[in-house]
């Protein structure tokens, strides 16, 4: 094994409703649970460790997850954390926090209509951080406005991960979609954006990127302390442990038909529970990688011929 | 939050996994990137409009910023 990075569901609450959101409730992750993973994470040999603090929204409850995630920080140099927020509600000693070395905070921008706008507020909080990740989930509420959100990204030369959502219930139709990446690839061609620093999903040429590894080295924790594979799958699907007594892990199957694709090894399979190959999104990765690919060749950071490793 | 999957980026995890073990050669890469350019372009010819825009993909750069501009002005 690689690393170890469990989806910490701080908890349900959010101070947005977003149409295409699966989490309810109204739970808080109580400091019983962050006691058991803390014993569930020290008594594994397997380094790095990459917390990822989500919810709902992190910030609601930063006070209850700050002395863990802290703990965790000095007590190996190999554990790294990230928060992924919608960054609209951020208390004053966050700021502090974000600030250290081995954190990375990943905002929520998606510039619809009304859900989580691009606006002067989010603007000025994202410049304060340090090398920020922008999350988009592309739907049909803001795909329009996909090309304003490319030039924001490509002038600040932000990482951006690209997603469509897991249920598809708002995803646009695979054409549209392919005509308005295609559109984003001009635009942040235009700012000389390093494409090293984009994903959609899980179609990615950086190093070391993973794709998703639920139920194997990714896993999940809910509130509650149970651990499940993917955060969708909390009070739905089956549990797999929980913090107190480990986790059965189960690795992820490469599919057939993946593995005989023209961009395996780039691309992997975006979501392995609910994306099912072959999928008319398939032909949207493959254009947008052609670009990409085609780019970052071009500015030599990745030759044409080179061995693909994932 | 969700559904921003964030369960791949990993910003600061070096190591690359086990998804899929074997290693594919240089030649390997680049039949494989070959072929990706022909699924492309076959794409593109099926469909009149993704070609047409591919076709016309010029960007305006000093519209796009003045644009963001104003969409942050506006709100």
């Amino acid at each position: 094994m690689d690393f170890l990075s469990p989806w910490i569901h701080t908890t349900e609450r959010c101070n947005l409703r977003c149409h295409y959101c699966y989490v309810r409730g109204d739970a808080v992750m109580s400091p019983k649970v962050y006691g058991g993973l803390r014993w569930l994470l020290t008594r594994t040999k397997e380094t790095p460790i990459h917390l990822r603090f989500a919810g709902g929204e992190p910030l609601l409850v930063f006070d209850m997850w700050e002395p863990f995630a802290r703990w965790m920080l000095d007590y190996h140099r190999d554990v790294t954390a990230e928060v992924l927020t919608n960054f609209r509600v951020v208390p004053e000693s966050f700021w502090k926090f974000a600030e250290l070395p081995r954190v990375n905070v990943s905002v929520s921008i998606d510039n619809g209509d009304k859900v989580k706008v691009l606006d002067k507020e989010i603007v000025e909080k994202t410049a304060r951080l340090k090398n920020p990740w922008i999350m988009t989930t592309i739907t049909k509420e803001n795909i329009e406005k996909l090309d304003t959100l490319a030039a924001f990204i490509g002038m600040n030369n932000y990482g951006w991960c690209l997603t469509t959502d897991y249920f598809e219930a708002t995803t646009p139709p695979w054409e549209e979609l392919a005509i308005k990446l295609l559109e984003v690839v001009e635009i942040l061609k235009q700012f000389n954006y390093d494409f090293t620093r984009i994903s959609f999903n899980n179609f990615s040429v950086k190093s070391g990127f993973s794709g998703c590894r639920a139920g194997d080295e990714m896993f999940t924790v809910a509130c509650n302390g149970d651990i499940y594979k993917c955060q969708t799958l909390i009070g739905k699907g089956k549990k797999i442990g929980d913090v107190w007594s480990g986790y059965k892990r189960t690795t992820p199957p490469v599919r057939k038909l993946c593995e005989e694709c023209s961009i395996y090894g780039y691309c992997k399979g975006w979501c392995p529970i609910y994306y099912k190959v072959p999928h008319p999104i398939c032909n949207v990765i493959k254009l947008f990688a052609k670009e990409v690919i085609t780019e970052v060749a071009n500015a030599e950071r990745l030759p044409m011929q080179h061995s693909v490793r994932c | 939050m969700p559904s921003d999957c964030q369960c791949s980026t990993a910003c600061d995890v070096r190591t690359v996994t086990k998804t899929v073990t074997k290693v594919i050669s240089n030649k390997e890469a680049t039949r494989r990137i070959k072929r990706l350019e022909k699924e492309v372009k076959a794409l593109k010819d099926e469909n009149a409009v993704l070609k047409r825009r591919a076709k016309n993909r010029l960007v305006n750069k000093k519209k796009i910023v003045s644009d963001l501009k104003k969409h942050l002005d506006r709100i």
